[in-house]
């Protein structure tokens, strides 16, 4: 397991810093790229986010946990209870073939985004 | 530190989750909040600062629920979903969606995402349905299959039944004799062909043990008549009746396809029966099964007719009436063939007692002989279930004008903005049409499994079973109750919706108050049920206490758990000797007494239950005067030692034979009290007393012993009046010389054990039996309390079908009570709060709520037990020692069910005595 960074600490900034509509739309994104070949847990799956956002990416708990069943409901990820030696049960989610699709499909899809906004904002020329 | 858990449960309304979701994510959350604290004042913040930062991770408590309920709902409806679209792209793909079906796909998947959306209701609705229909299916299946779709020969309509009956001595049906067969046949103008059959058992000797099997002895008329083909080689002919040809059979189709399996290269081979071996020329067709036994084999009943004389009746006869004529010129035919048959073949023992004058002849349709007996059993369970299928709908109804009420605000708008009420009405039709297509395709699939269960376990009194099965009429009515169940549902909520002027919904602002309309609906829907019920359930009681009359009848049987039975069949083809004969069957029943655990055994020519013994007139001294009248005919058993010792039956008074007696020839006679107490008043007054079967006794028989009756043709049938005889008479019947003998081939035996259901009896007592002739096979072996209940299995059927579909009722119907009072309860919290708060008891408050569930199910007690009261008279001949109207049944069913019924509306009643005043007028 990679060291789970401390992002609070650093960055010392409330968990709101994008308008939640736009975290919204890309949180299962956000989500599903975290868990690209690896099991993580919610904890480790949040602290990551924030790590890997610069702190800009800090979901509350129930937005975090909300996401993680709808997606698993959608058959994207698995969440499977382990317990380790010396640490307490924790569940841990894995991408299922569904979600790696998914993962593909939306990868894709906000590529083509952004390229779109940029092109209609002028950020890049048309 | 903080417990995380306690915090989030307090502070999010997680309950309303589902269970197991909750704990979890409860679980996962604490957990979360826990590493961030840990972590916190791993940093050095003091407790106060980390748990206001962790606090901030929740932010408002009230968003935070919400987003987590917002998860749940949709799991089936986003499956539902994803596989719709599946669909619909794969359609579009291939270009095929348009129009149409388009329209359609589209209605089909909002409805079931409508379903979806409500799982629980969505599953409730369609298990109710599904039972409803199922059960309907199934006794509908039964009654197509075996009371409304013809019988398998061509145009069987023209197919009739002859028989006689004697009304002036109470015989209703004596069958067919040859005499009258062969009168018929030569004179008459009304039939294409007739013809003439009776099913017997025979031992089938083949290679190895000898079998007992079902033949069928028919002359060659009754494959004429019923229009048969061979399934290989040829049918017997008429020519094959002459004596003096070759003996011939013809294998029955299942004994050919299972033992021969099907192998055409059968014909030309021999097979023996009862010891006279037999060329097999053909196979009969699977059809003629519906004749009633499925025969192995079939031979020719084979007469010279010099030797005929009427009498000796009992034989089944079948006949097709020629084109135009009908069943009543046929009986006016017959009337005037009649006489004729005494001329034609005149004398024989019986002739005096067979006086053409007392005979009617009777023609009734072939379908109705073999089915009728099924017939009231079937129409009866139909109403049951289809009664039951009316409760559940009611429920279902319930249930719709319920949800429709919430959704009237949504539909009125819809109106106000300029839908139809087409497009409005249609959105619920499809709803409930779906519903009841899908509880009825579950009901299908429960329907498939009853009735293979049902054929497999194959009551003894449905006849044709298995031609039943769930054929495309099946289906269709099956569709049609499922897609008319959808639209009684779909147009209960939509009357109402088309009565209530749609403003009335918006000034209601969606409250619904219209709470008086609907609860009528709803009253006239739950008073139906419990209606519905009291008559399911006075039939089940009336059944119930039939079987409990039943069990108390005296069989003149004792103990018969402790009987085992069995026939044997010395054939004089196996016994040529006829001395030897009557040695061999006391041998016999010596042989079973030394098998360890028997305690007795008794012999008889008909042993009880097995519809043996035969018929004849009973001439009584002093008393029957041959020249004034025919005497009765009475039913007449031939018996060894022990008979009545082993059955149990008590000797009221003299004695029974023993094998001396019967060695000696004794001339004398048991009778069954019954028919002591008819002709001589008194058991004692029989003593002594003289009785033969000839009008012209060379010798008479004299009464030694009286016993009790035995109900020897079923438990639910009366005793016959009997005469017991020594097994070997001499001058028996009318013309025999004095010194001649009478022998019966056929001797059951019942065997008085406690191993009766020990594995290996019946190989000891087959072991035994063969050491006395290893060609004697166990005809109708077994346990006598088995025999027993096939005399009841149309009850026992009826009785179990009824039973569940009244507890079913009662369950539903009580669940439609408990409904509504509950739903009314919520409704009037307001009113019981201000009640309670003017000073109104918890006792009045229970009281009042109690009293409206009592109104309701006596209102429905009421209408059901007159409803009763007319339809179980049509139940009839299903009960025994009690009468339709039997007064406890009702009282106990109007009584339990307004037990019910009190117990369903106790639980809403507690519930509005717990309102608190303040909460209720608050909510306002």
């Amino acid at each position: 397991m990679p060291p789970v960074p401390d992002t609070l600490a650093a960055t010392n900034r409330s968990p709101a810093m994008f308008s939640a509509d736009l975290k919204r739309g890309s949180m299962e994104l956000l989500i599903l790229s975290v868990l690209e070949g690896e099991t993580r847990h919610g904890y480790e799956i949040g602290k990551l986010l924030g790590y890997r956002s610069g702190g800009q990416l800090e979901l509350r708990v129930s937005t975090l946990y909300s996401a993680l069943y709808r997606m698993e409901d959608r058959g994207w990820i698995r969440g499977r209870w382990v317990e380790k030696e010396g640490e307490r049960r924790r569940c841990f989610y894995t991408l299922t073939p569904g979600g790696k699709a998914a993962l593909e499909a939306q990868r894709e899809e906000w590529r083509a985004f952004a390229a779109m906004v940029e092109r209609v904002i002028g950020l890049s020329p048309a | 530190m903080p417990d995380w858990k306690r915090y989030l449960r307090e502070n999010l309304s997680l309950p309303l989750m589902k269970a197991h979701r909750d704990e979890r994510a409860l679980q996962e959350m604490a957990d979360h909040l826990e590493d961030l604290y840990r972590e916190a004042r791993g940093r050095g913040l003091s407790e106060a600062e980390a748990e206001r930062m962790v606090r901030a991770w929740i932010g408002d408590p009230g968003r935070a629920a919400s987003e987590l309920l917002e998860v749940e709902p949709q799991r089936l409806r986003a499956r539902v979903d994803r596989w719709f679209e599946g669909r619909e792209e794969a359609l579009k793909a291939r270009g095929s969606l348009s129009g149409k079906l388009g329209d359609g796909i589209r209605d089909l998947r909002v409805a079931v995402r409508g379903l979806a959306r409500h799982p629980l209701f969505s599953a409730v609705v369609i298990g109710v349905l599904a039972l409803g229909i199922g059960a309907t299916t199934v006794i509908f299946t039964l009654v197509n299959g075996i009371l409304l779709s013809p019988l398998p020969f061509p145009e069987q309509d023209r197919l009739v039944v002859l028989s006689h009956g004697r009304p002036d001595r109470g015989e209703d049906d004596v069958g067919q004799c040859a005499a009258w067969h062969f009168t018929y046949e030569d004179e008459n103008r009304s039939f294409e062909s007739l013809g003439m059959y009776t099913f017997a058992t025979a031992a089938i000797t083949g290679d190895g043990e000898p079998e007992a099997l079902p033949i069928l002895e028919t002359t060659n008329g009754v494959f004429r008549a019923l229009g048969l083909r061979p399934a290989a080689g040829r049918l017997l002919t008429r020519a094959d009746e002459d004596p003096e040809s070759p003996e011939l059979a013809m294998l029955g189709y299942a004994y050919w396809q299972n033992r021969f399996g099907g192998d055409a290269g059968v014909i030309g081979r021999t097979v023996v029966v009862d010891g006279v071996s037999r060329e097999v020329v053909g196979v009969a067709p699977p059809e003629l099964k519906a004749l009633g036994a499925d025969a192995a084999i079939i031979r020719l009943l084979r007469y010279q007719r010099a030797n005929l004389f009427v009498g000796n009746v009992g034989y089944g006869s079948v006949a097709r009436l020629r084109d135009g004529i009908s069943a009543e010129q046929a009986l006016a035919d017959m009337e005037r063939m009649l006489p004729m048959a005494l001329e034609k073949f005149p004398g024989g023992p019986v002739a005096a007692a067979a006086q053409g004058s007392t005979t009617v002849p009777r023609v009734r349709p072939l379908k109705e002989v073999l089915v009728g007996s099924a017939s009231t059993l079937l129409w009866i369970l139909l109403a049951g279930v289809a009664a039951v299928l009316l409760i559940a709908c009611a429920n279902v109804a319930n249930l719709f004008l319920v949800r429709a009420e919430g959704k009237g605000t949504e539909m009125a708008v819809r109106l106000a903005l300029g839908a139809g009420r087409g497009r409005i009405g249609w959105e619920y039709l499809k709803e409930s049409l779906l519903l009841g297509v899908l509880g009825g395709i579950t009901g299908l699939g429960l329907a498939w499994a009853g009735l293979r269960a049902l054929v497999a376990a194959g009551p003894a009194q449905l006849p044709r079973l298995d031609e039943v099965s769930l054929d495309p009429g099946v289906l269709l009515f099956t569709l049609t109750i499922s897609l008319a169940a959808g639209a009684f549902f779909a147009t209960v909520p939509m009357l109402r919706l088309g009565a209530r002027r749609l403003t009335d919904s918006l000034k209601e602002g969606g409250r619904g108050g219209l709470q008086g309309r609907r609860q009528r609906a709803q009253t006239l829907l739950v008073v139906s049920q419990m209606a519905l019920a009291v008559v399911l359930m006075v039939g089940a009681g009336l059944m119930l206490r039939s079987a409990g009359a039943l069990r108390r009848v005296d069989t003149g049987i004792r103990d018969p758990g402790e009987l085992f039975v069995l026939g044997l069949n010395f054939s004089p083809r196996v016994f040529p000797d006829r001395p030897a004969r009557i040695l061999a069957q006391e041998e016999v029943a010596r042989r079973l007494a030394q098998i360890p655990g028997v305690s007795s055994v008794g012999m008889a020519s008909a042993v009880p239950m097995h519809r043996g013994g035969n018929i004849n007139p009973l001439y009584v001294e002093g008393i029957t005067d041959p020249s004034v009248a025919p005497p009765l005919t009475r039913r007449h058993n031939y018996i060894g030692e022990g008979y009545f010792e082993t059955l149990g039956t008590r000797i009221l008074t003299g004695r029974t034979f023993t094998w001396q007696d019967i060695h000696d020839r004794l001339p004398a006679v048991v009778v069954s009290e019954s028919l002591a107490r008819e002709y001589w008043g008194s058991v004692e007054a029989a003593m002594g007393k003289r009785v033969s079967v000839r009008p012209d006794p060379v010798r008479w028989y004299e009464v030694i012993g009286v016993v009790a009756d035995v109900r020897d043709d079923g438990v639910d049938t009366e005793p016959p009046a009997m005469v017991y005889w020594p097994q070997v008479t001499l001058a028996f019947w009318q013309g025999s010389a004095p010194d001649e003998e009478t022998f019966w081939s056929y001797a059951g035996y019942a065997v008085r054990t406690d191993r009766v259901e020990t594995p290996g009896f019946v190989e000891e007592v087959q072991r035994a039996v063969w050491s006395v002739n290893p060609n004697l096979p166990l005809l109708s072996a077994g346990p006598l309390p088995g025999f027993m209940a096939r005399s009841l299995a149309r009850r026992s059927f009826a009785l179990a079908l009824l039973t569940v579909a009244a507890v079913v009722a009662l369950i539903l119907g009580s669940v439609g009570v408990y409904g509504v009072l509950s739903y009314g309860v919520s409704r009037r919290s307001k009113e019981l709060g201000m009640r309670m708060a003017l000073g109104a008891e918890r006792g009045q408050v229970i009281g009042m709520v109690v009293r409206q569930g009592a109104v309701l199910a006596g209102v429905g007690a009421a209408v059901g037990l007159g409803l009763a009261l007319g339809l179980t008279r049509l139940m009839a001949t299903l009960l025994y020692g009690v009468s339709p109207s039997d007064p406890l049944t009702f009282a106990a069913v109007a009584g339990g069910l307004v037990a019910v019924a009190l117990l369903a509306s106790w639980l809403p009643a507690r519930r509005a005595a717990r309102v608190d005043p303040a909460v209720a007028l608050r909510a306002e």
